[in-house]
């Protein structure tokens, strides 16, 4: 009897959340450094964007002007893994989203200009905006995973009981889909 | 009844609807040819060519053809794949895979985030453009393949002269870990058997119990292998073995060079089999239509 009880205490130990919460705070952390790592090369590629299309297609003031302006106010706002909330991520998300917007609408006028399209230096950046587009993908979705990893220990039984006794975390915010993110940019002829 | 297996049906329909992607291949071969790109000849000559790569460079490549993406992007594919696989060892994270579809006509690079730096978004991007392509058009898969690893290898250091080196290079780390958890799981037995000998005080059960958890779980620790859960399941078992004694424990630590012998080969494939060693992927790369 005695020998049962020290061996289902010490697989409760195992299984309690002990180790996989703290454990599971940190990979929500690591993940979250990706995406704002991430969102912050494609911001280090944009002036050089700029600047390359400006040569190319200097008349499109607008449309670079929009791209400039996107980029300073989300640089400004930035999201350290600590302070990860609902209401910051959907600030940071909305910031990063309208970039992307404009973003997309540079790269629709781009097309414009042949000479432009057939630079070196702009489908080099081209590709390194694409690759980059690509990994923000794919480190929202380990973010999103991750999350969903997180809230499911402290919110599921058993792991729960441990979060409220030894923890008290909260559960982490997740990525909305919003407007900016699902519209495909319209082409115009 | 009826009704409930209707609803049953209808849930399980949206159950292999969510699950539509299709399914990634085993990598059982450094060129995996499900679309039958390449003639035997070709595949061989890519696989040794691969192989020879792998073991003189600081790389490994990975060829995959596909028949259909089924919808999915090939970026979210190929990240899959890359996920599934992870070519290239830990520490390093220096895998590369080449992916081509066959029904969407689709060709991707994806690297691995170690070689991110010298194969950049744009290299890749060049690669597609200017040797895949042009070689996939002309229906010259396997040109295509060789120029491209050319290329890869010739932005990461050393060029490969032959494609018919012996493969005879195993990894020596892990074996050494492996073998020396086994060593130290035997001293540790023995030396726990002598003291049982000697002391035979039953208080002193608990400490011995901890103390041969301890030691059951730091070596693993010390090994860096970071699945807690298994080291936690040895330090159970280690605490078991030393709280009741050491006399059933010659058994456990004759048994146990299996044990060891999975948890030093983490990660090592023997030289003829071929798989991933724990590389990450974060997205680099490029793709392209051909």
């Amino acid at each position: 009897m005695k020998f049962l009880s020290i061996m289902a205490a010490s697989f409760f130990l195992i299984s309690c959340g002990i180790q996989s919460i703290p454990q599971a705070v940190n990979d929500v952390e690591a993940k979250w450094a990706e995406v704002s790592n991430q969102y912050k090369r494609r911001s280090d590629l944009i002036p050089n964007l700029v600047s390359t299309v400006k040569g190319y297609a200097a008349h499109e003031k607008e449309t670079l002007n929009a791209v400039i302006s996107a980029r300073a106010k989300a640089t400004q706002v930035t999201l350290p893994a600590s302070e990860l909330s609902p209401q910051k991520l959907k600030e940071f998300q909305q910031a990063q989203g309208q970039l992307s917007q404009a973003l997309g609408k540079l790269m629709v006028v781009s097309e414009r200009y042949p000479d432009l399209k057939a630079s070196t230096n702009f489908s080099a950046l081209q590709s390194q905006l694409e690759g980059t587009e690509n990994r923000i993908t794919i480190a929202r979705q380990r973010y999103i995973k991750s999350v969903q990893e997180f809230n499911n220990l402290v919110t599921v039984f058993p792991t729960s009981l441990t979060n409220n006794w030894f923890f008290g975390y909260e559960k982490k915010p997740q990525f909305e889909i919003e407007a900016s993110d699902s519209s495909v940019p319209k082409i115009q002829f | 009844m009826q009704t409930i297996s209707f609803t049953l049906l209808i849930l399980l329909l949206g159950f292999f609807n969510l699950q539509a992607q299709i399914e990634i291949p085993q990598l059982t071969s450094p060129v995996v040819d499900q679309a039958d790109f390449l003639t035997d000849q070709q595949e061989q000559d890519l696989r040794h060519k691969i192989q020879a790569i792998y073991q003189s460079s600081t790389w490994q490549p990975q060829i995959l053809t596909i028949e259909t993406l089924e919808g999915e992007s090939i970026e979210q594919f190929s990240i899959r794949v890359a996920d599934e696989w992870k070519l290239g060892s830990k520490n390093k994270d220096n895998g590369l895979i080449f992916i081509i579809s066959k029904l969407e006509r689709k060709t991707r690079i994806e690297v691995g985030s170690g070689l991110e730096a010298n194969v950049t978004d744009y290299q890749a991007h060049k690669i597609i453009q200017e040797v895949m392509i042009p070689a996939f058009k002309k229906q010259d898969f396997a040109g295509g393949f060789h120029n491209a690893l050319d290329y890869v290898d010739s932005l990461l250091g050393a060029p490969v002269k032959s494609g018919n080196k012996k493969i005879v290079r195993l990894k020596q780390k892990p074996e050494f870990a492996g073998l020396f958890s086994f060593v130290f799981f035997i001293l540790v037995s023995f030396l726990f058997s002598f003291s049982r000998r000697r002391t035979r005080v039953k208080k002193y059960s608990w400490l011995r119990g901890i103390i041969t958890a301890a030691l059951f779980s730091l070596p693993f620790l010390a090994m860096g292998l970071h699945n807690m859960i298994f080291i936690g399941v040895l330090a159970v078992i280690g605490f078991f073995l030393g709280f009741l004694g050491f006399h059933q424990a010659g058994s456990y630590s004759s048994g146990s060079y299996h044990r060891s012998g999975w948890g030093g080969g983490f990660g090592s494939g023997g030289s003829s089999s071929w798989g991933g060693g724990g590389g990450g992927f974060s997205g680099g790369g490029a793709s392209g239509d051909w």
